[in-house]
């Protein structure tokens, strides 16, 4: 099995059953596209938390860094420490491109069996065209892409009722708390708020010279 | 990873998806019978790559292999993985020969060219969105460069596939995809230079200083970004107190360009945005990280849409697929290795690799010279 259409050709028995249903042809293939979608999308989420789990340290590290390199270089700026600033601020965007990429693969091991099923539906039902208005002729595609779309929001909205997913959802947020959360401008006007009110208080309280 | 940015991202794509699948049959029907008719195809073949009779059926070993490496640079050097995905399209599954077989004047080769570069982007684009969303709740943009920013990136990404969709052939496509992997490796080259490294350990030693005298130095009475002044040339802004100045023709052309040569060699560009953006404007990195992450997602969705809808490009989903698989090892296997190859090594391995990527591609693109395999 080394080419493409073997892959298709390996997955259908496992998908071609959900289109068998003894119902009408139309609502057999809606059918079929529900249960092909679910399957994608569970399989899709078990992925994506083995490949997040295997990397728990390292989401951990570069966020983390991200986060301190960030918060540290805009504390800078606020002591007018410019060089400084810049400095940091480099070594925040390289932790943040490190944690960009990662995030991104980690994201593609939930979308890719999505991708496989889509290219048994053309191998399946590809020479099949719907008419519809407006649009013309469409392939099935057309419609596979919503029902996914539409079975992975509500597996997400379902997944803290879930057993399995809902320990997962749980253990990523707390490899994810870190000490510091990422300042935003709000917090770093709170801090400089706060450093302001207590450089007043310990003027008030140097007796006058005069 | 928050899951209503993953419903952005999806609905992105879906938007996409669905008006692309009504356009793309009738491109490669027609590629498919002018080729047939020329003789260059015999239809009762076996279908391979995009269901086209007598296509490669590309190995998915070797394509699997190759995505586990762009995995790896994903997640240890952090960007390029676009690049290394359209090297693989191009050398690693036979395309480039394949396209090259159909000669300049029948359309097929220009269908698998757009193709190649249509992979690339999904390889990328699927995911830029991820971060964009949760950037932009946790802070403000300085405008000016926001829109700036904006409009050439969407400019850049609508103007070159309908500029050259089904115009640029094979050769010309790796031509410049081989000036494009040596500048890459010349910029890498620079990153780890001494120069470069110095700004490092200066940062480290910063840092520190700042942490052991964390109440020293003056505070700022300003809070948050000011715009001083703003003319056609020069915007003047303060950023707690502290002043910086840009050009405001600057992230025009530079969001244009950079949208546009993504757009063309079907990479992402983000690790040409962020370098962009700390250089000109000289922003905070979760300003930077909200706005390079949009202004590619935009870029990419745009350009993929572009390329389907215009032109209907299509595109054969397993081996994306295939290669998410790949991509999705490689970056476990990443992190691991990092701890036994410092990243400086990393990035040297890449820069010989774009070295003798890029010179292969741009002699045989450009002159038809084959120096090396």
């Amino acid at each position: 099995m080394t080419d493409l259409s073997a892959i298709s050709a390996f997955l259908d028995p496992y998908l071609i059953w959900a289109f068998r249903a003894p119902v009408h042809p139309v609502a057999a293939f809606g059918l079929g596209l529900v249960v092909v979608a679910l399957m994608a999308t569970v399989l899709g989420e078990l992925c994506m938390a083995a490949a997040y789990f295997g990397n728990k340290e390292s989401f951990a590290k570069s966020n983390r860094e991200m986060v301190r390199n960030n918060n540290m270089s805009l504390r800078m700026l606020v002591r007018k420490n410019k060089e400084g600033y810049k400095l940091l601020n480099k070594e925040a965007n390289e932790y943040f491109g490190k944690n960009f990429f990662s995030r991104i693969a980690l994201f593609a091991s939930s979308l890719f069996p999505a991708f496989f099923v889509m290219g048994w539906i053309d191998l399946r039902y590809g020479d099949i065209e719907f008419m519809l208005p407006w649009l013309g002729k469409v392939g099935p595609g057309f419609f596979f892409v919503p029902t996914y779309i539409a079975v992975r929001i509500a597996f997400a909205k379902a997944q803290k009722y879930l057993p399995v997913f809902k320990t997962i959802r749980r253990k990523v947020r707390e490899n994810e708390t870190t000490d510091e959360e990422l300042l935003s401008f709000d917090d770093l006007n709170k801090e400089v708020q706060q450093g302001q009110a207590a450089l007043k208080n310990n003027d008030s309280r140097v007796p006058d010279a005069s | 990873m928050s899951k209503r940015s993953i419903t952005i991202v999806l609905a992105a794509l879906a938007a996409v998806l669905l008006l692309q699948e009504s356009a793309m049959a009738g491109r490669l029907a027609d590629a498919i019978a002018e080729a047939t008719a020329a003789g260059k195809i015999d239809p009762t073949a076996a279908k391979g790559y995009l269901g086209i009779p007598g296509s490669p059926d590309l190995n998915i070993v070797y394509g699997l292999l190759w995505a586990v490496w762009v995995g790896w640079i994903f997640s240890t050097v952090g960007a390029f993985g676009g690049i290394m995905a359209g090297v693989g399209h191009i050398t690693i599954y036979g395309l480039g020969d394949y396209a090259k077989g159909f000669g300049k004047s029948l359309k097929m080769n220009k269908v698998v060219t757009d193709s190649i570069r249509v992979s690339n982007q999904w390889l990328v684009g699927c995911s830029a969105g991820l971060s964009s969303y949760n950037y932009w709740k946790m802070g403000r943009l300085v405008a000016p460069l926001g829109i700036a920013l904006a409009i050439g990136s969407v400019v850049g990404s609508w103007l070159v596939p309908a500029l050259t969709a089904g115009k640029v052939n094979l050769k010309e496509y790796i031509g410049y995809f081989g000036l494009f992997v040596l500048f890459l490796g010349c910029y890498l080259f620079y990153d780890t230079t001494p120069a470069a490294q110095r700004s490092k350990k200066a940062a480290k030693e910063a840092a520190k200083a700042f942490e052991a005298s964390v109440a020293s130095g003056e505070e700022s009475a300003e809070m948050g970004v000011k715009v001083t002044s703003f003319t056609m040339t020069k915007c003047t802004f303060t950023f707690y107190g502290v002043e910086f100045s840009f050009n405001p023709l600057i992230p025009v052309v530079g969001g244009f360009v950079i949208a546009a040569l993504a757009s063309f060699l079907g990479v992402g560009g983000g690790f040409l945005l962020v370098p962009f953006l700390t250089a000109v404007a000289g922003l905070p990195m979760y300003l930077v990280a909200g706005t390079s992450a949009a202004a590619v997602f935009i870029g990419m969705v745009n350009s993929i849409a572009s390329y389907m809808l215009l032109r209907g490009t299509p595109v054969e989903w397993s081996l994306i697929g295939a290669e998410l698989v790949g991509i999705v090892i490689g970056s476990f296997i990443g992190p691991r290795t990092s701890k036994y190859i410092p990243d400086v090594w990393l990035k040297r391995l890449f820069i010989v690799l774009a070295v003798y990527v890029g010179m292969r591609y741009t002699l045989k693109g450009f002159f038809g010279i084959s120096i090396w395999p």
